[in-house]
């Protein structure tokens, strides 16, 4: 949806503080944040110097209260090292003062203030006792009261020295929702037993001479949010996210550090992998290495076309497409140019290409009908809105983009994409009108690359996480992929390794010539959130690659150890 | 730099055995250490002629509670909660005289300071392969380093001036031999459902006391084996464990002054912590202290007479004199060598001699927390004679050798990860010029009298200090952090407790000015932090009379007051979880 102006509700939104209800809940633990929700908006600092001059009040306050349960056992070579596991508390809370239209958040020229991230200031509970909640949220409330009245001192006085072109309003409307979903037990992990199966399944790789190390591990997470807001919002809900990973590590004769990895995530212990699967997957794993620490090096950079499989095809598009569109409200005082955002309504891809993103899926059917979990489902976002599935793209053409409440000049209402208080991915769903098989869009690579007279076009198979802390002006994949193959007009797929893309622009998204027909799920992380995406392969004519650095560290001196 | 009231880092032990049982981790390092120092051949003119290996294996325990609630992380529990097997491997290439480890001068200051490698985990089991596996890629990571190192250290010393000391890097010190039977673990020794509930109810004492808006009851327990080999021969396994509960609180003068108060016990056992009903007057006892400092009087700047009693001036001492006679810091060109050429002549008044002695288990029936029987570099722990009468005899020594003193005295320590330097263990105070308390005190008030002020001051607790000893910008000088301070007035008004004072000032002037001492030495029991980690010490200290010494105006803080009142209470006791 595309709007071109600011809405008129938010003048309409912004008015005097209103006489603080408290909401009634049969939750305890919400109804400890609705009372110190309610508490907190009465927050006034006592009158200084001018008693004429009514000190800011508070017009929204939020808080939530994350209960996780985590736990980690993992083996390396056969040998458990040391497990972990425990209970956290984690509450934050969040103070506007002024009003939507004007308050103390979106400014950093005065020194960085921002709303939210106000957790752990003070010591909190361990455990959801009802006594030490209310302490914790009662001076953490204090505590951003007393910073939002200092803040927007601050945004008032940079306004009247410096000339702002336009100012948007700070805090945009939204129906509260209350969404209340069953609280769900942490799933009863039988440490002891997971101990032994990644203990047996991580020996698999003992016979691989080659490698340093040979991990299997189990890592998970089970976490419960509440949140009351002053508006009326509140929500309850509860996820589980289990992660299987296999990781084998070695060094290459010319001292290139080589890795080959394994990781799938799950929802519940009964849909986790057998020990003869995970085994599966440490031997898989283990071959690779040696497959890997065996393969050729570049020798001279790669000017060419590159083909996106598998997990790579989504994690392309997170890069090159999610992460553009996120987090696009800039802050007073901060200024970027040539953001993709600023396309809206414009080409920003080939025609063929079109993308969604609804967080609202739990599951994605995969072509051969299995039904895969989709971490990029939230059934409501961190401004308690429930999210809408949204057209990114549509035929190539930019659409809207990710909208927590944080108005924007050309988008103004939120889409329930709000995760760490800016709008951003939940899951990415990318679709050609022109799918292709596989071995046609490898075909085509290689025709292209012989245009570029290249022997052979690149095919990459595997991307590691990125690790984003904000949305980026340039495309920088990331700079080392996993699995790189180089294909070759006779069909042949050599597998090469050390290879590592150079920054690109965001054009690459229409120079995409063919697609597949071969939609593939990964399930990642994105500006430390839980994400998905779901995109096909995918044919770009052209990237650039570097060859690898020749300076890496000598192999060891001494030969590894025997392992029987 | 330092504090002495810091948390420990912890960990611990596999299970107990006799001395003559197998010991697949302690074969491993020695089957490894054997293979590497053959194998790993150092540089061209730079030879490795010392590897090392240091274990910390076993298992803790740590949990807080506060208000009534566990807090941070709640401990999950199971067989192998709390299990860590950590490795330090010390690789020195070049010869001793010059080695990888010389300090390079001229550089960035810490940021060129070699503090090891950090400690790398080794798998909890058993498994002398995926054990081999382990140490291997430990020690070729640090023979990497090492050869780097070595050469940046050879370029350095080449462009340089020449060194004032001259002694060698490392000394040729005997190794020591000893198997001692490994740590029982913590988990057979610990009811670990019965803990929670004691830091529970303990910290619920501070829920009606809704002006301390920080405080915190922890338990931290450990029980570990240590184990060290080297190429010199030594080869030593022996338990350790180690036990604290504290109990913490601060709170906020009405003029935004913040105030903390602290109280522990350290044990060499968990039955020999106080029982709850003990440290339940002690937590009581924090309490009425956060409310009598907050109501009391911020007093100004002062110099005058002052008693520091006992304790505190145990954690004195330690501050501004034991730092200083750590052997590394004599060599190192850019601290402040206040006493590198004083051994042989007065440092203190003749009346105090000073010791540290690591193998002194305790003190009357009170355990000292600085108590070990080798070091972190595998040397018999020793006692040495540091001042005698007030004249500087010794420093404490690693086995970095300095001008005149080229062995190890058993004081080279580090926690789990980082590179030993000296450090001191049980730092005993002696006097011949005792007098009983209250004499002490009439003293003071004559002085008070003679010099004509208003009040002395007596120091009642110190929470710890720091003190800097190098050279450069800063003034090497000291700031102790006192707890409890009174106005001892000469007129014969009651003492008045007063906050808002740091004791400052310069170690030497500082030493002069004592005049007497009390007879009632008593332990003070903590945590030393320096760049080898923090480390468990003790001090032993009678009350000192100095007849000059200084305050200045403790920094205050700008926050208000919670501007509302705190939450209404469902109970005055430890509260009970609600659900998922």
């Amino acid at each position: 949806m595309i709007t071109a102006a600011l809405s008129l509700l938010l003048a309409a939104a912004a008015a005097k503080p209103a006489a603080p209800v408290t909401q009634k809940f049969d939750d305890v633990l919400l109804q400890v944040l609705a009372d110190e929700v309610a508490r907190a908006m009465t927050l006034k600092m006592p009158p200084q110097g001018d008693k004429k001059q009514e000190p800011d009040r508070p017009y929204y306050a939020r808080a939530y209260l994350n209960t996780d349960a985590s736990f980690s056992v993992w083996a390396n070579f056969g040998a458990q090292y040391a497990p972990s596991s425990g209970q956290q508390v984690k509450l934050g809370t969040s103070v506007r003062v002024g009003s939507p239209d004007f308050d103390n958040t979106n400014f950093q020229a005065g020194g960085g203030f921002s709303f939210g991230g106000n957790e752990g200031r003070f010591s909190t509970p361990a455990e959801l006792d009802l006594d030490a909640i209310r302490r914790a949220l009662w001076l953490q409330f204090d505590g951003d009261y007393k910073k939002a009245v200092e803040a927007i001192a601050r945004k008032r006085a940079f306004l009247e020295t410096t000339q702002v072109k336009e100012r948007l309003p700070d805090f945009g409307p939204a129906t509260p929702e209350k969404v209340m979903l069953d609280v769900q037990p942490p799933p009863k992990i039988d440490l002891e037993k997971w101990g032994g199966i990644v203990k047996r399944a991580s020996a698999a790789c003992r016979a691989f001479s080659s490698a340093h190390s040979c991990v299997a591990g189990i890592s998970g997470k089970h976490g419960c949010q509440r949140l009351v807001a002053s508006d009326g919002a509140a929500h309850r809900f509860c996820e589980t996210r289990i992660e299987v990973y296999a990781q084998a590590n070695g060094q290459a004769a010319d001292g290139m550090p080589v890795g080959a990895d394994w990781k799938q995530y799950y929802r519940a212990e009964a849909d986790l992998p057998t020990e003869a699967e995970l085994t599966a997957h440490v031997k898989e794993m283990g071959e690779l290495l040696e497959k890997k620490l065996k393969a050729p090096t570049p020798v001279e950079d790669y000017a060419g076309p590159v083909l996106f499989t598998a997990e790579a095809a989504p994690a392309f598009f997170l890069s090159a497409l999610a992460n553009p569109l996120s987090q696009p409200r800039e802050a007073l005082g901060a200024s970027e140019q040539g953001r993709m955002i600023e396309r809206l309504g414009k080409h920003i891809a080939v025609s063929q290409l079109s993308a969604t993103d609804d967080p609202t899926q739990p599951t994605w059917t995969s072509p051969a009908g299995k039904v895969l979990p989709l971490f990029g489902y939230f059934p409501v976002d961190d401004d308690g809105v429930k999210p809408q599935p949204i057209t990114l793209v549509k035929d190539g053409v930019l659409q809207t983009y990710y909208m927590s409440r944080l108005p924007t000049k050309r988008v103004v209402k939120t889409n329930g994409h709000a995760r760490n208080e800016q709008g951003s991915t939940g899951s990415l769903f990318v679709t050609t009108k022109e799918p292709h098989p596989l071995a046609e869009l490898k075909k085509k690579l290689v025709e292209l690359a012989k245009e570029e007279d290249l022997d052979y076009g690149l095919m990459v198979g595997r991307l590691p996480q990125s690790w984003e802390s904000r949305p980026d002006t340039a495309l920088k994949l990331p700079n080392n992929p996993l699995l790189v193959w180089r294909v070759y007009a006779d069909g042949r797929e050599e597998l090469v390794r050390g290879a590592a893309f150079r920054p690109a622009t965001f054009r690459v998204l229409k120079d995409i010539v063919m697609m597949g027909d071969d939609p593939t799920l990964l399930n990642g992380e994105q500006f430390g959130q839980q994400v998905s995406a779901v995109a096909p392969s995918t044919l770009v004519r052209l990237l650039e690659l570097n060859k690898p650095r020749d300076d890496y560290g000598k192999p060891p001196v001494l030969p590894r150890p025997a392992l029987r | 730099m330092i504090n002495l009231l810091v948390a420990a880092v912890l960990s611990a032990a596999p299970p107990a055995a006799k001395p003559t049982d197998k010991d697949v981790l302690l074969d491993a390092l020695v089957s490894e250490l054997q293979r590497n120092k053959s194998g790993l051949k150092g540089e061209k003119d730079a030879p490795l002629y010392y590897l090392s290996y240091r274990v910390a294996d076993g298992e803790s325990w740590s949990q807080a509670a506060s208000f009534g609630a566990l807090e941070g992380v709640k401990v999950g529990p199971g067989r192998l909660a709390g299990r860590s097997r950590t490795l330090d491997v010390s690789v020195r290439m070049g010869s001793r005289q010059l080695d990888n480890t010389h300090r390079v001068r001229g550089s960035s200051g810490w940021f060129e300071f070699d503090f090891g490698g950090g400690g790398r985990p080794l798998p909890v089991e058993d498994d002398e392969g995926a054990l081999k596996v382990s140490i291997w890629k430990a020690t070729d990571d640090a023979y990497r380093e090492a050869a780097k190192a070595i050469l940046k250290v050879k370029a350095n010393v080449a462009v340089k001036a020449e060194e004032e000391d001259k002694a060698p890097d490392f000394s040729d010190d005997k190794p020591n031999t000893r198997i001692e039977p490994r740590a029982t673990p913590l988990s057979a020794q610990m009811d670990q459902a019965k803990w929670p509930e004691v830091l529970k109810r303990l910290s619920a004492a501070f829920k009606t006391h809704p002006q301390i808006l920080r405080s915190s009851v922890s338990l931290q327990a450990a029980s570990l084996t240590s184990y060290f080999v080297d190429s010199d021969g030594a080869k030593l396994r022996e338990p350790r464990f180690f036990a604290r509960l504290a109990v913490y609180g601060s709170v906020r003068a009405d003029d935004g002054m913040e105030l903390d108060f602290f109280d522990d016990a350290e044990a060499t056992s968990l039955e020999a912590l106080p029982t709850e009903g003990e440290f339940q007057k002690r937590v009581d006892r924090v309490i009425e202290r956060l409310e009598a400092l907050r109501k009391a009087p911020a007093i100004e700047p002062y110099a005058g007479p002052a008693i520091i009693t006992h304790r505190a001036a145990g954690v004195f001492f330690h501050e501004i004199f034991g730092h200083r006679i750590e052997g590394h810091r004599q060599k190192d060109a850019d601290e402040g060598h206040t006493f590198t050429k004083r051994v042989g002549l007065p440092v203190v008044p003749d009346f105090i001699s000073v010791t540290d002695d690591p193998t002194r288990r305790s003190y009357g029936d009170i355990p000292l927390n600085g108590f070990y029987l080798f070091d972190e570099e595998g040397q018999a722990a020793q006692k040495v004679n540091l001042v005698e009468n007030g004249v500087l005899r010794a420093f404490l020594m690693s086995r970095s050798p300095i001008a005149g003193f080229a062995h190890s005295n058993g004081h080279g320590r580090a926690m789990q990860g980082l590179r030993p330097v000296s450090r001191q263990g049980n730092l005993l105070v002696d006097s011949s010029r005792r007098m009983p308390f209250k004499d002490l005190r009439a003293r003071l008030i004559d002085e008070v009298k003679a010099r004509g002020k208003p009040y002395g001051l007596l120091f009642e607790e110190i929470s710890g200090g720091f003190t800097n000893t190098r050279t450069g910008g800063l003034p090497q000088a000291f700031k102790v952090i006192p707890q409890v301070v009174y106005r001892v007035y000469p007129d014969g008004r009651p003492d008045e407790l007063v906050r808002g004072v740091d004791l400052v000032g310069t170690p030497l002037a500082s030493f002069e000015r004592i005049i007497a001492t009390g007879d009632d030495f008593r332990v003070f029991n903590g945590f030393c932090g320096a760049e080898s980690g923090w480390v468990p010490v003790s001090a032993v200290a009678p009350s000192i009379l100095i007849s000059d010494i200084e305050v200045e105006r403790k920094a205050k803080g700008h926050e208000r007051a919670p501007l509302l009142p705190p939450p209404p209470l469902l109970t005055d006791g430890p509260g009970k979880e609600v659900g998922p």
